[in-house]
């Protein structure tokens, strides 16, 4: 499965890097490593790991096709709870990384994703790359 | 519109039209209200951050939710596939402190002629938007950046960057 960076994924790691939310060292060695095992979703154990990796839903708590959560908890010096929207079609749609700071913000957050995951399937998206 | 969520959800259009007129009731332009009920038809995701707005009491929430309908309305124009370039980890500090520079360069002129508020008043785009526009570090859009420069004005030189969608 090729892992494809969009421009939505772009647009929140410039926003997020520039805050400072997480360094190079914790993009380096947790977070770029743990979006890699995508390219053999969901061969790794850590998709069964709900800590790690979970369906997304809305917020009338339903299920979004195709969308799932990769997170990761206390990472930073603020220790704080950050959240990667992931689409899984036949690629792996990196679609938002934010951080978690209230179920408000995150329910608008996931709305806007279920709006994406319809416009990766229309085919109407900005591709920023691929990651190998 | 696409016809399968209306078959799903046949009250939908009639909610989200409901909704529309509360915004406009509370001050929301009418291109903003229209613009929000035609992406909502076509988008659930769209539909359920206006139900999220009817259903708030918190006025800053409200704010938020009414910068991510705009958000939404902009992304949901894209009527293409488009392939941009890779951008690797190491230059994004370079590029968010580029686009830091060009956002805070506009606010000044924004702000000399007149401020968000009457930007907002001018362009259409509510002003929660525009001041998420200018605090983000996100890439603008070319066209919100064309909408600015013709309410004030503005020249291509004033509005160019090299990090625009």
């Amino acid at each position: 499965m090729d892992v494809i960076i969009t421009g939505w994924a772009l647009d929140s790691y410039l926003d997020l890097k520039h805050r400072k939310v997480f360094s190079k060292e914790e993009y380096k060695e947790q977070i770029r490593p743990d979006v890699l095992l995508l390219r053999n979703y969901p061969r790794d154990p850590k998709f069964t790991n709900d800590k790690f990796w979970s369906i997304a839903t809305d917020r009338s708590g339903n299920k979004i096709a195709g969308g799932y959560k990769m997170k990761w908890h206390q990472m930073g010096s603020g220790r704080i709870q950050l959240r990667l929207s992931v689409g899984i079609f036949t690629d792996a749609f990196l679609c938002e990384a934010y951080v978690k700071n209230n179920d408000k913000e995150e329910k608008r957050k996931l709305a806007k994703f279920k709006a994406r995951l319809q416009k990766i399937r229309e085919g109407n998206y900005t591709e920023n790359g691929r990651l190998s | 519109m696409n016809p399968k969520i209306l078959e799903k959800k046949p009250e939908s259009k009639s909610a989200v039209i409901d909704i529309g007129h509360k915004m406009n009731l509370e001050g929301l332009s009418e291109e903003f209200v229209i613009a929000a009920v035609r992406t909502a038809l076509d988008y659930e995701g769209v539909h359920d951050l206006m139900v999220l707005w009817e259903e708030e009491t918190d006025q800053n929430e409200k704010n938020e939710i009414v910068a991510d309908i705009q958000e939404m309305i902009d992304e949901c124009s894209q009527k293409e596939k488009v392939e941009s370039v890779y951008v690797r980890f190491d230059d994004l500090d370079e590029i968010a402190n580029d686009i830091r520079t060009f956002k805070d360069n506009l606010r000044h002129v924004v702000d000399e002629k007149g401020g968000i508020k009457t930007l907002s008043k001018l362009t259409g785009i509510p002003q929660p938007s525009l001041s998420r526009f200018f605090s983000s570090n996100a890439m603008p859009r070319r066209a919100t950046l064309l909408k600015i420069a013709r309410v004030l004005g503005l020249s291509e030189v004033q509005i160019s960057t090299k990090w625009s969608r």
